[in-house]
């Protein structure tokens, strides 16, 4: 361990007296580390809050609509009536069948008025969405097509101000409709299962009595077993089939497939740009064994008179080996500095889109490290066996 | 000390091979140094001085014949053990001083003793002790760049003593110096002759060999001599 620090010290010393050519050479090492920490930091920080983003949708339903490719799309459309044979057809092997209808009302308190989405919701909620004051829509409400809304907090703010919401009444569509929740902000406008962030939710049995009886939008089923999504799907058009005509074509859309596709993408994207920066870490660490070369054939006389007084290869491998890791390990710890910089600015830009992310600081560490040390006793390797090779009698003679 | 000789050569011979090229350069050199002995190696350029000094250095190897430093036959070791021999038992004194560059003094000096694996404080401790021998102390932290020749070469002698070599070997240790400064170094070499310590210098000039007490000539990589120096 000491001789060890020692050889440090004997690295330290040599590459000081070389700095501008040390500095030179860690230059590549520094953008190879920066380059790999940067991407792989900001990869992994966003992936952790579109995941945490895909984790407050809940289970992900499947979607299920008319195709309108087919020559009469207009036969095929899904009613409210539609309802009770696809939940028949299901039966336990779907957690929860709602219609969905995206519109916009005009939505008014007092002399405040707009026009907002409103969404249908049912009792069953797998999404993680929290309440900031009131509670969701709840069974009671659904059998009874109750005239209650849970409203976003910017619906709170711009209808109420600092009035208490919960209790209080919204006119939708005319009807007057009893807040009975806010939902806490939601981190991150990117995605949300509700659409945004400025939305009123009622009851799908009152959005279907009290305003619209249009057909709906898609067909909605959460599978009990998120695994046989496809299967429950089929099954459900089957039965919209048998109510439409053989010939009515619909089409489905798994979204927890789709969130799938669109992780895989992210980390693809990820993996290729990682690759680059590991060509960017070999480039530098042949630059690293290059300068070695080099410094092996200008201090060969050096190395006769270590080797003349009693050093033995060992000794002057490691002497080498020590330098050339010193060089990779500075530059790459720089570049992961300047990377791990980067993350930060990036992940505080994207964590307005995504909410709170995570920095996986221990891992970006002891990747830099391992690479860096990768790297320079890799390409240190061949010019420490050069100098550790070298005859005596012609190194002092040179 | 015991009683064997520091050194023995028993018909060692060296062949320099340049591919296909032979070029023999000593032809069964026999000799024997005991300890204490001051010894200097005389002869004419090319007659193969350097090539022996090498040998007896343990930098080379002799292409046939045996070789005995301090009790120990060197005649076949490798490479490692041969620098292990080079660190613990003999001490090289260069023309051209051979000081690393950049390095202070005592850095210089205490060198073998980091390869020896002692720790730092001790090789000071030690490195300062030699430079006070050879009347340096006062120039510890000064760089090779910043002292005289003779200096230098002070310097390169302290640094061939601090490992307490069985023997100390000189190659021309005075050619590079002018007359004043090579008599302050044959000095400090009889000085360390009458402490005890074994020292072969080779050297072309009379004047320089007669500080030894025994003269060995070379010719043409044969010994045509070997006596008192008469001094
Ligand atoms: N590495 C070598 N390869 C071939 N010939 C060599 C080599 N080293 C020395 N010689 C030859 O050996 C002879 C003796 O050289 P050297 O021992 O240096 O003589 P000296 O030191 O007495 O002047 C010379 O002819 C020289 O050219
Ligand atoms: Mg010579």
């Amino acid at each position: 361990m000491n001789r060890l620090l020692a050889y440090l010290e004997e690295a330290v010393a040599s590459l000081w007296r070389n700095r501008v050519r040390s500095i030179l050479t860690m230059l590549g090492m520094i953008i190879g580390s920066a380059s790999i920490i940067a991407v792989f930091g900001i990869s992994r920080a966003a992936t952790s809050g579109i995941n945490s983003t895909f984790a407050s949708f809940g289970q992900s339903p499947v979607i299920i609509y008319v195709d309108n490719s087919q020559n009469y799309p207009q036969q095929a459309q899904i009613h409210y009536r539609d309802l009770a044979p696809v939940k028949a057809a299901l039966g336990g092997s779907a957690a929860s069948v709602m219609p969905i209808w995206q519109k916009t009302f005009a939505v008014s308190f007092g002399s405040t008025r707009d026009y907002v989405p409103v969404n249908p919701d049912s009792a069953y909620h797998s999404d993680g969405l929290k309440m900031a004051e009131g509670r969701r829509i709840d069974a009671q409400d659904v059998n009874s097509a109750a005239r209650v809304c849970d409203i976003t907090q910017d619906l709170a703010t711009k209808f109420f101000g600092n009035r208490p919401a919960v209790g209080n009444f919204l006119r939708v569509n005319g009807g007057q409709y009893r807040v009975v929740g806010v939902f806490a902000d939601i981190k991150g406008s990117f995605l949300n299962s509700i659409g945004g962030t400025s939305n009123l939710l009622v009851p799908y049995t009152t959005y279907h009595s009290d305003l619209t009886d249009a057909p709906m939008d898609f067909l909605a089923i959460y599978p009990t077993d998120p695994l046989r999504a496809d299967a429950v799907g089929k099954v459900a058009i089957a039965a919209l089939q048998h109510v439409h005509g053989r010939r009515a074509k619909y089409t489905m859309q798994n979204t927890a497939d789709q969130l799938k596709i669109f992780t895989n993408v992210l980390s693809i994207v990820g993996l290729g740009l990682s690759v680059i920066g590991g060509v960017a870490l070999v480039v530098a660490g042949i630059g690293i064994m290059n300068i070695m070369l080099v410094s092996v054939t200008e201090r060969t006389r050096e190395i006769g008179i270590r080797k003349a007084i009693g050093a033995n290869r060992n000794d002057i491998a490691l002497q080498f080996l020590m330098e050339a890791v010193l060089l990779s390990i500075c530059g790459g710890g720089i570049g992961m500095a300047l990377g791990l910089l980067t993350t930060i600015g990036a992940a505080s830009l994207l964590s307005k889109q995504l909410g709170t992310l995570l920095i996986p600081y221990l891992l970006i560490v002891s990747i830099a490290l391992i690479f860096s040390l990768l790297v320079g006793t890799v390409f240190g390797t061949y010019p420490a066996l050069r100098a550790a090779a070298m005859d005596p009698i012609e190194a002092l003679r040179s | 000390m015991n009683n064997q000789n520091a050194i023995e050569l028993r018909d060692i011979k060296k062949t320099y091979k340049n591919g296909a090229l032979e070029v023999p350069v000593l032809h069964g050199i026999n000799a024997s140094v005991a300890h204490g002995e001051y010894v200097a190696i005389m002869g004419p350029s090319g007659s193969g001085k350097s090539t022996l000094m090498n040998l007896i250095g343990c930098l080379d190897r002799a292409t046939s014949g045996t070789y005995i430093l301090d009790g120990v036959d060197v005649s076949s070791l490798n490479d490692n053990e041969l620098a292990e021999i080079r660190l613990k038992k003999l001490g090289f004194v260069f023309q051209g001083f051979n000081l690393l560059a950049r390095t202070d003094a005592i850095k210089n000096v205490a060198l073998p003793l980091f390869y020896a694996g002692i720790p730092q404080r001790k090789r000071n401790d030690a490195a300062l002790a030699v430079l006070e021998q050879v009347g340096l102390a006062d120039r510890a932290k000064h760089k090779p760049n910043e002292l005289s020749g003779g200096q230098q070469q002070r310097v390169a002698i302290a640094r061939a003593l601090i490992n307490d070599p069985a023997v100390l070997l000189a190659d021309e240790p005075t050619g590079n110096l002018d007359t004043k400064t090579s008599d302050d170094i044959l000095a400090l070499f009889n000085k360390l002759y009458e402490n005890g310590r074994t020292i072969i210098m080779v050297t072309h000039d009379e004047e320089v060999a007669r500080h030894a007490k025994r003269i060995i000539r070379l010719r043409d990589g044969l010994i045509v001599s070997d006596g008192p120096s008469g001094a």
